[in-house]
């Protein structure tokens, strides 16, 4: 029987419901969200996100439309979870707040259909990325955006200053693969499965080639099949549906090569996968292919599997920029850092709240572009108290919106931003 | 335009489009705090500077808008629920540390600044700022301030009223002003600490900063009872040795706790102390007559913490306890009372019944040292049924600490919750002396309204005015018998010099009635300059007796007229002491006169107990460390130079006489220009009076008189 107090119309949520009523208002939370942090407002808070949820859930609020804003200026960053004494899963409740509060107009269907066809077909989405790289490489989206006709998908006008390149061939040289694959020393039964993200596959193939690169030395047979979205941009879009879809898709094509482990290249869609256990119900297909996901720098410490890594090019000082998905949401945050204290050449400094989300969040920052640069402000902050001369991160997305950070702050010859790959990849590469 | 879209407009304009909220989804999200009430505000405005607060509350002065001041809205009482359909400001954005100054030791903040984040920035100082709420994670300094707010390390280092020394404050009436310790006259800002927001709204504060110490060790040790865990902290406190801590746990909270957090605590003990002492290498010695003391009072185990990852784990057992309810029910209910700190076994003893007796699930945790006692109450808010019956035991377990001799709230506040209470705690008088404070500031009442204080109930208005109009004819100085016994003539005022409490107040009575000038003495010696010419000198060097020593809790009530010296020696023969410098003086006169000495006067009262010029008798305070209930108006007396009342009595803490720290008699720091009171204030100086003495029977302060 669901909860008397749950609105009927919302009782597929009294999972959902359950976990929210949990939150008992004591705002221990707020000091560390960034949004609240960067503005002081019970609007833009955990405990004020959890408060508009349960009331919404219980039929106290008429138009649920008024909400949206509460809940899609959530990064999901899981940094208030992490403090919460009764554990309230906010980021995770986002998702169905969001679909809750989301306003069902005409157009509504269509996106929908649309969202779960580009992500679920990378093809198709491949198609509409290139042909807006291109655009945006013509020199189009600048003139359009000078022309104010860019109001209209403020995302497009956000994206214009964020992203600046726009790479026209996706994904990682696999080649580097192939080779290695002749080798006859190559055992069998090792397999491991290789996962590109969205983010890393169209606008950073570097990185991605990087990453091939290392693993290629681990000698643990890497292979990668063909996939599609994790879900994560679904998820964060408020379609569960389309999520669990495409977790099912990917978990299916995965199956069929049965690896050990499966490295993802992306901390974000990394971590959404480790929870793809909890995201199918706990399914046991799921919950077996979420134990195997690792991060390029768990499966390096996990597996010793690249012995050669010990020196770098880059020398300086570098410090650690946790993806939120990774470090807050699976508190993953030693691996990296280990093979950083590690390497030789580097000196590794821990910045303040190297947790503290820096705002980019998958397609955050181009929703919410003035919330987001008040929080990268802050990151750009602890990153120079540092010193350091390179930051180090795991997650496109972080990249992305690192990179931003810099250029805004005119700091190319002094700041670089890399992936871990990237720079494991220049110290094989230093090696060999 | 309706008037309220044309205050919304103005306010906009003050702290710009974005910073003012309105819609009613986002007003629904300031309509609680952490404990249970609700009430939605008009509108949430969002200041940045203090000029911006004194406009908006200019604004709200003008059109009779009512406002609260609201900081992280992590008060366990109601304090920031907009009644009255109020505006909230929340100056959550002023949160920066203007300047940290280590020679003089303080720290200048704004108040939106969370507490753990001023630790951390002080910690590269060697400082740090002692107030510790369990909370500090996100409550702010202006929230502290508004609730007084204690933590575990408050025993041995006081809670914020002991470490603010400096305010800047925008008045009800939108005015700006300063306020320090320093300065002449009433300690208005003792008064302020603790007021919740009902007399003004902090803009900024100076705190007092201690070095870190060089030394931490940390004790967990197992009690077969609560009984022997409380004669412990009170053998360690007897010793002289004064820990930066002393908590305790009973038995089902540390089962509670374990289950949860696995710190490795003893869940077949029925109690279990934690305690922490710091300073130099002498505490080593300090860990080891503890040690004696655990094992005479038969401790089971006696854990000391090697290293600071093993001290770590300790603490988290004892920080877990909240965390270990909160994860098993929607809502849990911190309750939390005072009593005198021998009580707190009977305490425990009867709030464990009160529990058992409606079922409930409660956990109890005790800053021992203090007397402070957090009875943690798990229910379900939607459940109306239980809600009630959970309220209810809280309220009974409050009933339980008055009835022991303590108070409602250690640190955490009356707002909406516990007003009802007031009424059990204080007395109609002392009630209605509150209103008048109140309205000193707020005579609008528009400042965080219809908190901290009842409304004033028909009853009580009758009961006072019939009160009022008898004139006893015994004790009539004036009537042709006394005038033989104290003879007048007409240039020589009369001396009345009551023999006790009674006496005192029946003759104020009369005074009020035939409008005398009273000037109040003590033993004399201070008032010999003045030129004055009052009908009446009253003097209360008879009121002299020691009215009780509590030789375990370490307190002493005393009458005002006793001289510092014969309170010493008695206090020497029972091996305490008062960290009183003013030897020659009365009790009294050295608060009237607020001498400055170290430690200050202000950190050494518990409770007063005064006689108002009409005769009726106010009290404040109690035989407890901490009490946050109601305004700290005994903070007014100091330095009120006998222009409020006659201070009857006063309940002291009193140290071992082994106390490493004896009270020093201080240069005149007060004279300097600095320490000016700004004229506003002059004008609140004058209300004050004005609430405890409307008639002026009582002179003026010195720096009022023109
Ligand atoms: C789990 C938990 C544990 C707690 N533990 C402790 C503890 O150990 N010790 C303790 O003392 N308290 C504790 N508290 C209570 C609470 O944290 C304190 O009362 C704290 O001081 C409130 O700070 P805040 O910033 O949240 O203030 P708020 O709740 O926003 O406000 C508190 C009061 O101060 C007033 N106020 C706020 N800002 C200003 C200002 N600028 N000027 C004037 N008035 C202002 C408000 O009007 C209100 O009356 C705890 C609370 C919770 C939820
Ligand atoms: S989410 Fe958790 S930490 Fe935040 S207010 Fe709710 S219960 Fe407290
Ligand atoms: S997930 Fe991050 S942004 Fe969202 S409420 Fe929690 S801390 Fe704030």
């Amino acid at each position: 029987m669901s909860s008397p107090y749950l609105d009927p119309k919302f009782k597929e949520l009294e999972k959902e419901y359950n976990a929210v009523v949990q939150c008992n208002r004591c705002g221990f939370c707020e000091t560390v969200c960034p949004t609240y942090m960067v503005s002081g407002k019970e609007t833009l808070s955990p405990r004020g996100r959890n408060q508009a949820f349960r009331e919404l859930l219980e039929g106290k609020i008429k138009n649920p439309e008024n909400a949206s804003e509460i809940f899609s200026t959530c990064l999901t960053c899981h940094a208030c979870t992490n403090v919460c004494f009764s554990e309230v899963p906010v980021a995770k409740l986002m998702s169905s707040a969001r679909a809750c509060a989301q306003e069902k107009n005409n157009f509504y269907p269509l996106q929908q259909f649309l969202l779960s066809l580009f992500l679920s077909q990378r093809k198709l989405f491949s198609l509409i990325c290139w042909f807006l790289f291109l655009c945006k490489r013509l020199g189009i989206s600048k003139i359009l955006k000078q022309l104010k006709l860019l109001r209209f998908i403020p995302e497009l006008e956000a994206g214009e200053d964020i992203i600046l390149k726009t790479p026209l061939i996706f994904g990682g040289k696999k080649n580097v693969l192939k080779q290695r694959k002749q080798e006859p020393s190559l055992s069998k039964k090792m397999k491991n499965a290789y996962f590109s993200g969205c983010g890393i596959h169209y606008l950073y193939p570097k990185v991605s080639t990087a990453c091939l690169k290392v693993l290629n030395l681990s000698n643990l047979g890497i292979e990668s099949p063909n996939h599609s979205c994790c879900g994560l941009i679904a998820a964060s879009a408020g379609n569960l549906k389309i999520a669990k879809e495409l977790a099912k898709k990917n978990i299916k094509e995965f199956s069929r090569l049965n690896p050990n482990q499966i490295i993802v290249d992306d901390d974000s869609c990394c971590g959404f996968m480790k929870s793809y256990g909890e995201l199918l119900n706990q399914d046991p297909q799921a919950v077996q292919f979420s134990n195997k996901i690792k991060n390029i720098s768990e499966f390096i410490l996990e597996n010793e599997a690249i012995p050669q890594i010990g020196q770098t090019k880059t020398m300086g000082k570098v410090t650690y920029h946790d993806p939120c998905q990774m470090g807050n949401a699976h508190k993953s945050t030693d691996a990296p850092r280990k093979i950083l204290q590690n390497l030789k050449g580097l000196a590794f400094v821990e910045m303040d709240e190297s947790n503290w989300c820096c705002g980019g969040a998958g397609s955050y920052c181009l929703k919410h572009p003035s919330l987001a640069e008040d929080i990268l402000e802050r990151k750009l902050l602890n990153i120079e108290k540092t010193g350091a001369e390179i930051v180090i991160t795991q997650a496109s997305s972080c990249l992305l919106h690192l990179e931003y950070g810099i250029r805004k702050k005119g700091w190319q010859n002094k700041l670089k931003i890399m992936h871990l790959a990237e720079l494991l990849s220049d110290s094989i590469l230093q090696r060999l | 335009m309706s008037k309220q879209n044309s205050n919304l407009k103005d306010f906009q304009r003050i702290v710009g489009e974005n910073n003012v909220l309105y819609k009613e989804i986002a007003l629904r999200l300031y309509s609680y705090d952490a404990a249970l009430d609700r009430a939605c505000p008009t509108a949430v405005l969002f200041p940045e500077n203090k000029e911006q607060i004194s406009a908006l509350v200019k604004i709200c002065y003008k059109n009779k808008i009512p406002f609260v001041a609201r900081g992280a809205g992590t008060n366990l009482c109601g304090g920031t629920i907009p009644l009255q359909q109020a505006v909230v400001i929340a100056p959550t954005r002023m949160n920066k540390i203007i300047s940290i100054d280590p020679e003089k030791k303080c720290a200048v903040v704004e108040p939106g600044l969370p507490n753990l984040f001023l630790k951390k920035a002080l910690e590269p100082y060697g400082l740090y700022y002692a107030p510790d709420p369990a909370s500090q994670k996100a409550c702010t300094i202006g929230g502290n301030i508004g609730t007084n707010a204690g933590g575990p390390h408050c025993l041995k280092y006081g809670v914020t009223s002991h470490h603010v020394r400096g305010l800047e404050i925008v008045l009800p009436n939108g005015e700006i002003t300063e306020l320090n310790i320093l300065q002449k006259g009433y300690d208005l800002v003792g008064l302020m600490v603790g007021s919740e927001g009902t007399l003004g709204i902090v803009t900024q504060a100076t705190l007092n900063l201690l070095t870190l110490p060089a030394k931490v060790e940390t004790m967990l040790v197992s009690f077969p009872s609560l009984e022997a865990a409380i004669q412990t902290v009170t053998d360690i406190i007897s010793s002289g040795i004064i820990p930066a801590t002393l908590e305790a746990m009973d038995k089902i909270t540390v089962q509670a706790v374990e289950a949860f957090i696995h710190a490795g605590y003893p869940t077949d003990a029925e109690a279990v102390l934690l305690i922490e002492v710091d300073g130099e290498e002498e505490i080593l010695e300090d860990v080891k007559k503890i040690r004696e003391l655990c094992k005479k009072n038969l401790c089971q185990e006696f854990r000391l913490a090697q290293n600071k990852l093993e001290r770590e784990k300790l603490w988290e057992g004892r920080r877990g306890s909240y965390p270990a309810m909160a994860r098993l029910s929607p809502n849990v209910l911190v309750e939390d009372g005072a009593v005198p700190r021998n009580k707190l076994p009977e305490a425990h003893h009867r709030i464990r019944k009160i529990a058992e007796e409606n079922n409930l699930n409660v956990s109890l945790i005790f800053h021992a040292g203090d007397g402070n006692l957090h009875p943690q109450i798990l229910f379900d808010e939607r459940n109306l049924e239980e809600t009630k019956k959970v309220k209810k035991a809280g309220s009974d377990m409050l009933k339980v600490c008055i009835d022991l001799g303590g108070t409602i709230s250690g640190e955490h506040g009356i707002g909406m919750d516990k007003k009802e209470a007031m009424r059990w705690l204080f007395t109609q008088e002392t009630l209605e002396l509150f209103r008048r404070i109140k309205q000193a500031f707020d005579p609008d009442n528009l400042c965080n309204p219809d908190k901290l204080i009842p409304t004033k109930d028909a009853k009580e208005v009758l009961f006072r005015e019939q009160k009022n109009q008898k004139k006893s004819s015994e004790n009539d100085l004036f009537m042709p018998s006394k005038k033989e016994t104290n003879p007048i003539t007409q240039t020589s005022p009369t001396s009345i010099v009551p023999k006790d409490e009674e006496e005192a107040c029946s003759f104020l009575k009369n005074i009020w009635l035939d409008q005398k000038k009273v000037l109040i003495q003590g033993l004399g010696n201070s008032l010999k300059k003045h030129s004055l010419t009052p009908d009446v000198l009253f003097c209360t060097k008879n009121l002299n007796k020691i009215l009780e020593h509590d030789v375990e809790n370490f307190t002493v009530t005393v009458e005002a007229g006793i001289k510092v010296e014969d309170l010493q020696k008695f206090l020497c023969e029972k091996r305490q002491k008062i960290l009183f410098s003013s030897l020659e003086k009365s009790i009294g006169g050295t608060l009237a006169l607020n001498l400055d000495q170290t430690p200050l006067l202000r950190d050494q009262i518990l409770g007063i107990k005064l006689a108002l010029a009409d005769g009726h008798v106010v009290q404040f305070g109690a035989k407890v460390m901490k009490n946050v209930a109601g305004y700290d108006a005994g903070k007014l007396l100091l330095g009120s130079r006998g222009s409020l009342g006659v201070i009857l009595s006063v309940i002291l803490k009193t140290f071992p006489l082994n106390y490493p720290i004896q009270a020093q008699p201080n240069a005149q720091k007060r004279e300097s220009v600095e320490n000016n009171i700004p004229e506003n204030m002059l004008e609140i100086h004058k209300k004050i009076k004005n609430s405890f003495d409307p008639k002026g029977i009582f002179y003026e302060l010195p720096l009022l008189r023109s």
